[in-house]
């Protein structure tokens, strides 16, 4: 178990697309396609393609804390998000967009998931952590940076027409005394 | 009776995503957010089995399990784990601590339904099972002896004994019928009765098991716990706790053998030998038995305490409890005894004044009912 994993872009990267393609897979019934990948260096611009969406953006964050450490940005834009939820739980979107709440508790369960599917492929490497609990960010214009992480990168899938945004922020203390385990 | 399954997550999506499942099972789910709402609505329901997340806030899944398996109350409900924490290390943590089964998330309906169908019937309701039926209970014991005083003990029940005298045997004999119990040596030949309770619940049908560990042998007690065993019980075997154990941990109605509604009364039949035990059962019931009989358009009930051997504080308290419920629901009760019954009468404040009929036809005359 080493840092050197960090250098290793397509370690990650394959990490991230599992996690991912697996989530949408079995929770929406859906294939998904990664179509932009960036590792963002320090003084990089950090934008995601959901940047400038008019309709507004609804993210999951979920933190993981241990060897690891790091914080999982899942994101989509709010009528992506209805669609989503709509078809993850059976119901019209009409029933799904009655308030925030239920499109929002969509969208940190899949952030869960997701993060959560990320971290356990660290966690059976030897790189343990936990996850904290999923909060919820809604807004226009939403730009995620960070100053600490030794490593910033930011995926964009393709599900049909809907774009689906994770970002990540991580990094690593191999000589960590709280291993993060359970 | 419907199979009820208590999800405990923070998450509306999996309390949604979970009832959806089930949506054709006939099932009941009951929900909490957390694990303080979870182990009370677990005290409340005694669910028949929790689906339980790790993360959550207020308290985790962790420390909701580890006091659920501490409270005796509680421990025997089987709790399958459904959770994005499935690191190898983490998941093995968690199994130690007793669950049944572990999901990851993302999970799909049909493993939930198949992984918690292992466990607990999903496809039709539950027929409630009472002790006046017949039921196939499976020993494995290598001590002939105490396979006799179980046979022996619990010979007054309609229950059919199947005997092995090891686990290769025991599971043999498993696998050739259904048995509604088993009841497993865990002082087996190399841990075999362990091996064998995984091997029974890796089958397709759900069938309790309950270990049968030497009292002072606390870390096989600790790890049957552990493991998920759903019930224990102590050698020297106390045959009535045996008996009693078993009918709850298969979900017994015992009311029958206490309880009798006849032409014009209901009955209460308290046993020769009553232990505090099950003056504890009985009263259990009376509160159910009260509205049943009112339900049913019955005004009298006769408590039959012919076969006691005298009064004691604890029938005492018993009696007091049905002629307070019955009370409450306006009707009337009449109490049959005997010789040592009336002696002990004078003998305690609250029996004073208490009529002692000598038979069932003077309680029911006394009651304003023609006899039977």
């Amino acid at each position: 178990m080493t840092v050197e994993i960090l250098n290793n872009a397509s370690v990650i990267k394959n990490m991230v697309i599992h996690a991912v393609t697996d989530v949408t897979k079995t929770m929406l019934g859906r294939s998904s396609e990664l179509v932009n990948y960036r590792r963002i260096q320090q003084g990089e611009p950090s934008e995601s393609s959901l940047v400038n969406d008019e309709s507004g953006v609804v993210y999951g964050n979920v933190g993981f804390a241990g060897i690891a450490t790091g914080m999982v940005y899942f994101g989509m834009s709010q009528s992506s998000a209805v669609n989503v939820a709509a078809g993850m739980l059976g119901m019209t979107t009409t029933e799904v967009s009655d308030g925030h709440s239920l499109v929002n508790d969509v969208v940190g369960e899949l952030s869960n998931m997701t993060a959560g599917a990320f971290k356990n492929q660290l966690c059976d490497k030897g790189y343990h952590c936990r996850l904290s609990i999923p909060s919820i960010i809604r807004g226009k214009y939403f730009v995620v940076e960070g100053d600490e992480a030794e490593l910033r990168e930011i995926y964009e899938f393709k599900i049909g027409e809907d774009l689906l945004v994770f970002e990540l922020f991580m990094k690593l203390d191999p000589d960590s005394g709280d291993d993060g385990r359970l | 009776m419907k199979t009820r399954i208590l999800t405990v997550d923070d998450s509306r999506t999996v309390h949604i995503l979970v009832t959806k499942a089930f949506r054709e099972c006939g099932v009941e789910i009951l929900k909490a957010s957390n694990g303080v709402e979870g182990l009370s609505v677990a005290s409340k329901e005694d669910p028949d089995l929790i689906l339980l997340d790790v993360t959550m806030p207020v308290m985790d899944g962790v420390e909701m399990l580890t006091r659920l398996k501490g409270d005796p109350q509680l421990k025997h409900i089987p709790v399958v784990m459904l959770t994005a924490e499935g690191g190898r290390d983490a998941v093995m943590k968690i199994a130690k601590l007793g669950i049944r089964d572990y999901i990851v998330k993302p999970f799909s309906e049909d493993k939930l339904l198949e992984k918690v169908g292992r466990i607990v019937d999903l496809n039709r309701e539950v027929k409630s099972k009472t002790i006046l039926d017949k039921l196939a209970v499976l020993v494995v014991e290598d001590k002939p002896v105490i396979c006799e005083a179980i046979q022996t003990g619990l010979s007054h029940l309609p229950w059919e004994f199947t005997v092995a005298s090891g686990a290769p045997e025991g599971f043999e004999k498993f696998q050739d019928r259904d048995f509604d119990l088993v009841l497993a040596s865990l002082s087996l030949a190399d841990e075999s009765g362990f091996e064998l309770f995984k091997k029974i619940q890796s089958a397709k049908k759900r069938t309790p098991v309950i270990g049968m560990v030497v009292k002072s042998d606390s870390e096989r007690q600790h790890k049957a716990m552990q493991v998920g065993f759903d019930g224990l019980t102590t050698k020297p075997l106390d045959i009535v706790e045996l008996e009693m154990r078993s009918c709850r941990i298969m979900g017994i109605d015992t009311s029958p053998r206490y309880f009798k509604f006849e032409s014009n009364h209901m009955l209460v039949k308290i046993p020769a030998d009553p232990s505090p035990a099950r003056l504890a059962e009985i009263d259990g019931f009376i509160a159910d038995k009260v509205n049943e009989a009112v339900d049913s358009g019955y005004k009298v009930v006769v408590i039959d305490a012919s076969e006691s051997k005298g009064f004691d504080v604890n029938l005492i308290k018993l009696i007091i409890d049905i002629m307070n419920s019955c009370r409450d629901m306006s009707l009337k009760t009449g109490i049959v005894g005997n010789e040592a019954i009336k002696r002990d009468e004078n003998n305690f404040e609250e029996t004073k004044g208490w009529k002692i009929c000598d038979s069932l036809e003077e309680a029911l005359s006394d009651a304003g009912l023609p006899n039977g």
